[in-house]
C-alpha cells in the first residue's frame, strides 16, 4: 500500500482546501498529460513513418513507456508497472527480436509503398477528427485517486471477471503450445 | 458462485479437459501411435455430443442462465453441438491425412480442441471483455495450424496471412470495444443492452455507432463477407486441407452466432441502421463471391469463394429481420433461416473440403486434374457431386431447404430485390459447381484408379452426405429444435441471472 | 505538491539532468579523435561484422516463454492482494490458472522445447 501513500495524503489535504487542491491537481495532471500525449502520438508517427524497421520498433517502445505514465496519470500505478514490465521489458523485446529473426530485410530500407496511402491517410484522420468532436459530449470522469485501486481490480478480476480469468489462463497455454510448435525445429507434417 | 453453478460450465470444461488430457497422451504414446489420439479424441467429441443432449433434454437444467458475462442457454448449445460436429469430422479428416510418424499430432487435435472451446465462449459471451477474448482463443491456435507444413512455403504463407488479417481484426474489434465502452461505460451486454431499450437516445450515439461498426468490421473479416474477404482464397490454398475445412466452417459459425446475439436479440432499437448495412453486405458478399468462384481452378480457390458467397446469403438472412414484437420471435424466419443454413452450410461445406482433403492427399489440387474421376473412383465423385449441389442449392438436398427459407424471410420483409438477387445468385453459383460435375463426369482421361480412403475418411464423409440428404428430406428436425432454441432470446435481459 | 507535482518534477529534473551533463562534458573535454579511440571496445575484442546478424530462432521462443510468464506472474499480484478476503475460491481460481499454465509448461519440457542444444 506503499505506492498509496502519497494519493491519500492528497486527500487529506483537500479536506483542508478542497477547492485549491483540485485546480492543482488538475492543472499538473494536465501538463503530466499533455507532455505524454505528445510524446506518445510522436512515437507513434515515428513507428509508421519511419522506413527502417529496426527503428520504428525501438519507437513503439517509446510509445508503449508514454502509455505508462498514462496510467501513472491516472494513478493506476499498478497497471504502470504492468505496462512497462510486459509491454516495455518483454513485448517490445519480442518485436525486436523477431526483427532480428527475418532474415537480412532489415538491412535495406524497406522499398515498400501503399498504393491506398492517401485514403488510409484522409480515412485515419477523418475517424479521428470525428472523435475529437464526439468525444466533447462524453461526461469526464473523476480525476481523482481511487482508494485501494489495487485491491478493488483483484476483487473485480477474482469475482466480476472470474470466467474471463480462467480464459486468460488457457489462451496463455494455446500461446505457448502456438510459438512452440510454429518455432520449433523438427520438421513434423 | 456454489458449486452447483459449474453446471452451466459442463461444455467448456469437458472440451477444455479433453483437449489437456489429449495433451498428457501426447506425452505417453510413443512415436507412430501418435493417430490412436485423433481417434480417441473423435470417440470423446461423440460422446461429449450425446451427453450435451441429454444436458438439453435434463428439466432440472436451468433453461437460461448467466453468471457474469456467460450465457448459458439453448441457443448457445444449438451452436456447441455444431462445433462439435464440425471438429469430430475435421478430426476424422486430419487422422490420415498426416503421416504416421508425424510427432506434431497430439498437439494439433489438441489446438482443433482449443478453437473449438473459443468458438464455445464465443456464442456464449455476453460480456465485451469476454467476446475478445474468446475471439483470440478461436483464432490464435488457427493461425498456428494453417503454418503447421513447415517445409511447404505455401503452408507458410498461409498461416502469415491469416496472421495478420487476424491481427488487423483483433485491432479492429478492440478499438470498437474500447469505443463501445467509452460510450456506454459497461462491458457488460446485458446491461449495454437494457441501456439501449430503455434510453432510446443512446442508440444515435456517435461514438457508440463508431464503435459497432468497427466491431461489426472486424466480425466481417472473420466471416470473409465482401469487402472483406480477400485473405480467404490465399490462406485456403496454402493451408492443409484438414484445417481449411475447419477453419471455414466453425469460425464463421460462430461469429454468425455472436452477430445473432448481439444485433438482432440485443440492438432492436438501432434495427432500421443496421438492416440496411446488412442488405449491401449481402448483396456484394453473394454477387462478388459468386462471379469471382466463377474463374477458379484451384479446388479450395473456387471453395474459398464459394464459402465467401455462402456467407453472402447467411447475411440475407441478418437483413430480413423484421422490428421486433415482444416474445414473438417465432414470427422471425430471418432467425430460423440464419439457425437453419448454419446447419445446411456446416453438412456441405465440410463434406465438399473432405472429399478435397481426400483428394490433396492423392496430389489432386486442381478442377483439371479432376478428369475422369468418374470413372477411377465413381463413389468419391458421387459424393463431390451430392456437397456441391447442396451447395448449390439443388431440391432435395439441405442447400435447398435453407435457400428458400433464407428468400422466404427477404420476401416476407419486403426485401423483393434481395431475394431477387439471390435467385440469381443461385444460378450462377450452378455454373462453376457443374463445371466441376463436368469435369469428373464427362472429361475421361486414363489413369490408375485412385484408392479407396480410409475408415475414419469414410466416416466422416458417410456423416456428413447423410446429413445433407436426411435434413435436405426431414427439414423439420431442425426447424422444430432452432424454434426452441429461439425462444429464450426474446426475453433479453436472460430470465434466470445467477449471482 | 501533490502526486502528479512530484512525478513532473522527477521528470523534468532527470531530464535536464543528462542533457545538462552531456552539455557541460561538451565545453570541458578536449576533442582530438583517433582510430584508436574510435574502435568499439578500446580493449578487449576486436568486433567483427555488424551487429545486425540473423539471432537464432530459440531466442525468440525463450523471449515468448518468457512474456507468458511474466504475465502470469502480473496476475499474482492482485490475486494476492485479495486472497485474505475471498478465501479458499480465490485460491482454487488461481489453482486452476497455474494448472492450465502448469500443463503447457510441462508440454514444452517434454517435447524438448526448454533443451538449448
Amino acid at each position: 500500500m506503499r505506492f498509496y501513500a502519497a494519493a491519500d495524503e492528497d486527500h487529506k489535504a483537500q479536506k483542508g482546501n478542497i477547492y485549491e487542491n483540485r485546480i492543482r491537481l488538475l492543472m499538473s495532471n494536465s501538463v503530466l498529460f499533455y507532455s505524454l500525449a505528445v510524446l506518445i502520438i510522436s512515437c507513434a508517427f515515428a513507428v509508421v513513418f519511419l522506413r527502417n524497421i529496426f527503428h520504428a520498433g525501438l519507437f513503439l517502445l517509446g510509445a508503449f513507456l508514454g502509455v505508462a505514465g498514462i496510467y501513472i496519470a491516472l494513478f493506476n500505478y499498478f497497471l504502470a508497472a504492468v505496462q512497462a514490465l510486459v509491454y516495455s521489458g518483454a513485448i517490445a523485446v519480442l518485436i525486436l527480436f523477431g526483427i532480428m529473426l527475418t532474415q537480412r530485410h532489415y538491412r535495406k530500407e524497406d522499398p515498400s509503398h501503399n498504393a491506398f496511402k492517401w485514403i488510409a491517410f484522409v480515412l485515419s484522420f477523418g475517424i479521428a477528427g470525428f472523435l475529437v468532436d464526439s468525444f466533447r459530449s462524453l461526461k469526464p470522469g473523476s480525476i481523482f485517486p481511487v482508494k485501494h485501486l489495487l485491491y478493488q481490480m483483484g476483487m473485480a478480476l477474482m469475482q466480476t471477471y472470474a470466467i474471463p480469468f480462467e480464459v486468460i489462463s488457457a489462451l496463455l497455454l494455446v500461446a505457448l503450445l502456438g510459438a512452440f510448435s510454429l518455432a520449433r525445429e523438427k520438421e513434423d507434417l | 458462485m456454489k458449486g452447483s453453478h459449474l453446471i452451466i460450465f459442463i461444455p467448456e470444461i469437458a472440451v477444455l479437459s479433453l483437449a489437456l488430457l489429449l495433451l498428457i497422451f501426447d506425452w505417453v504414446t510413443p512415436k507412430g501411435k501418435k493417430v490412436w489420439i485423433g481417434y480417441f479424441s473423435a470417440v470423446m467429441i461423440l460422446v461429449f455430443m450425446g451427453g450435451f443432449l441429454c444436458l438439453a433434454k435434463n428439466r432440472f437444467f436451468p433453461y437460461a442462465a448467466s453468471f457474469h458475462g456467460f450465457v448459458f442457454d439453448a441457443f448457445a448449445l444449438y451452436f456447441k453441438e455444431l462445433f462439435l460436429l464440425v471438429v469430430f469430422l475435421a478430426t476424422l479428416f486430419s487422422v490420415n491425412f498426416f503421416k504416421q510418424d508425424d510427432e506434431g499430432q497430439g498437439e494439433y487435435y489438441a489446438l482443433l480442441l482449443f478453437v473449438t472451446l473459443g468458438c464455445f465462449l464465443l456464442v456464449s459471451s455476453a460480456d465485451l471483455l469476454m467476446l475478445f477474448l474468446s475471439f483470440e482463443m478461436m483464432s490464435i491456435p488457427l493461425y498456428v495450424m494453417c503454418a503447421y507444413r513447415k517445409k511447404d512455403s505455401k503452408s507458410s504463407e498461409s498461416g502469415l496471412k491469416y496472421f495478420l488479417i487476424g491481427a488487423i481484426t483483433s485491432a479492429l474489434l478492440l478499438y470498437g470495444i474500447s469505443l463501445v465502452y467509452a460510450a456506454t461505460g459497461t462491458t457488460n451486454l446485458h446491461a449495454f443492452i437494457e441501456g439501449l431499450v430503455s434510453a432510446n437516445k443512446l442508440a444515435y450515439n456517435p461514438i457508440l455507432l463508431l464503435g459497432l461498426i468497427l466491431m461489426l468490421c472486424a466480425f466481417c473479416f472473420k466471416i470473409a463477407a465482401v469487402p472483406f474477404h480477400m485473405w480467404a482464397p490465399d490462406v485456403y490454398e496454402g493451408a492443409p486441407a484438414p484445417v481449411v475445412a475447419f477453419l471455414a466452417v466453425s469460425p464463421k459459425i460462430a461469429v454468425i452466432g455472436l452477430m445473432t446475439r448481439l444485433f438482432l436479440a440485443g440492438m432492436q432499437p438501432l434495427q432500421p441502421f443496421w438492416v440496411f448495412l446488412f442488405a449491401v453486405l449481402a448483396a456484394f458478399t453473394m454477387t462478388v463471391g459468386n462471379l469471382t468462384a466463377l474463374f477458379q481452378q484451384n479446388l479450395k480457390r473456387l471453395l474459398a469463394y464459394s464459402g465467401i458467397a455462402q456467407i453472402g446469403y447467411i447475411l440475407v438472412g441478418f437483413a430480413s429481420i423484421q422490428p421486433f414484437f415482444k416474445n414473438m420471435p417465432t414470427l422471425q424466419l430471418g432467425y430460423q433461416a440464419i439457425l437453419f443454413y448454419l446447419a445446411a452450410y456446416l453438412f456441405s461445406d465440410l463434406a465438399a473440403f473432405g472429399i478435397v482433403t481426400y483428394l490433396s492427399a492423392h496430389g489432386i489440387e486442381d478442377v483439371k486434374s479432376l478428369k475422369g474421376l468418374a470413372e477411377k473412383n465413381p463413389m468419391i465423385a458421387f459424393l463431390f457431386l451430392i456437397s456441391l449441389l447442396s451447395l448449390a442449392g439443388v431440391p432435395p438436398l439441405v442447400g435447398f431447404v435453407g435457400k428458400f427459407y433464407l428468400f422466404l424471410a427477404a420476401v416476407s420483409s419486403r426485401l423483393y430485390w434481395l431475394a431477387l438477387l439471390g435467385v440469381v445468385n443461385s444460378v450462377i453459383s450452378l455454373f462453376y459447381y457443374l463445371r466441376v460435375a463436368r469435369t469428373m463426369y464427362f472429361e475421361k482421361e486414363e489413369g490408375v484408379s485412385i484408392p479407396y480412403p480410409s475408415f475414419s475418411m469414410q466416416v466422416a464423409l458417410l456423416v456428413a452426405v447423410l446429413g445433407i440428404l436426411i435434413i435436405g428430406i426431414y427439414p423439420f428436425m431442425i426447424t422444430h429444435f432452432s424454434l426452441q432454441v429461439l425462444t429464450p432470446l426474446s426475453n433479453v435481459p436472460i430470465s434466470h441471472v445467477m449471482k | 505538491m501533490n502526486t502528479t507535482g512530484y512525478i513532473l518534477v522527477f521528470l523534468a529534473v532527470g531530464i535536464l539532468f543528462v542533457i545538462g551533463n552531456y552539455f557541460l562534458s561538451s565545453l570541458l573535454r578536449p576533442f582530438r579523435p583517433n582510430a584508436k579511440k574510435l574502435a568499439t571496445y578500446e580493449c578487449g575484442e576486436e568486433p567483427f561484422g555488424t551487429a545486425w546478424v540473423q539471432y537464432n530462432v530459440r531466442y525468440y521462443l525463450f523471449a515468448v516463454f518468457f512474456v507468458i510468464f511474466d504475465v502470469e506472474a502480473l496476475f499474482l499480484i492482485p490475486w494476492a492482494v485479495v486472497l485474505k478476503s475471498l478465501g479458499a475460491f480465490a485460491f482454487v481460481e488461481m489453482l486452476i490458472f497455474l494448472f492450465l499454465l502448469f500443463i503447457a509448461l510441462i508440454h514444452v519440457w517434454k517435447k524438448g522445447g526448454l533443451k538449448w542444444v
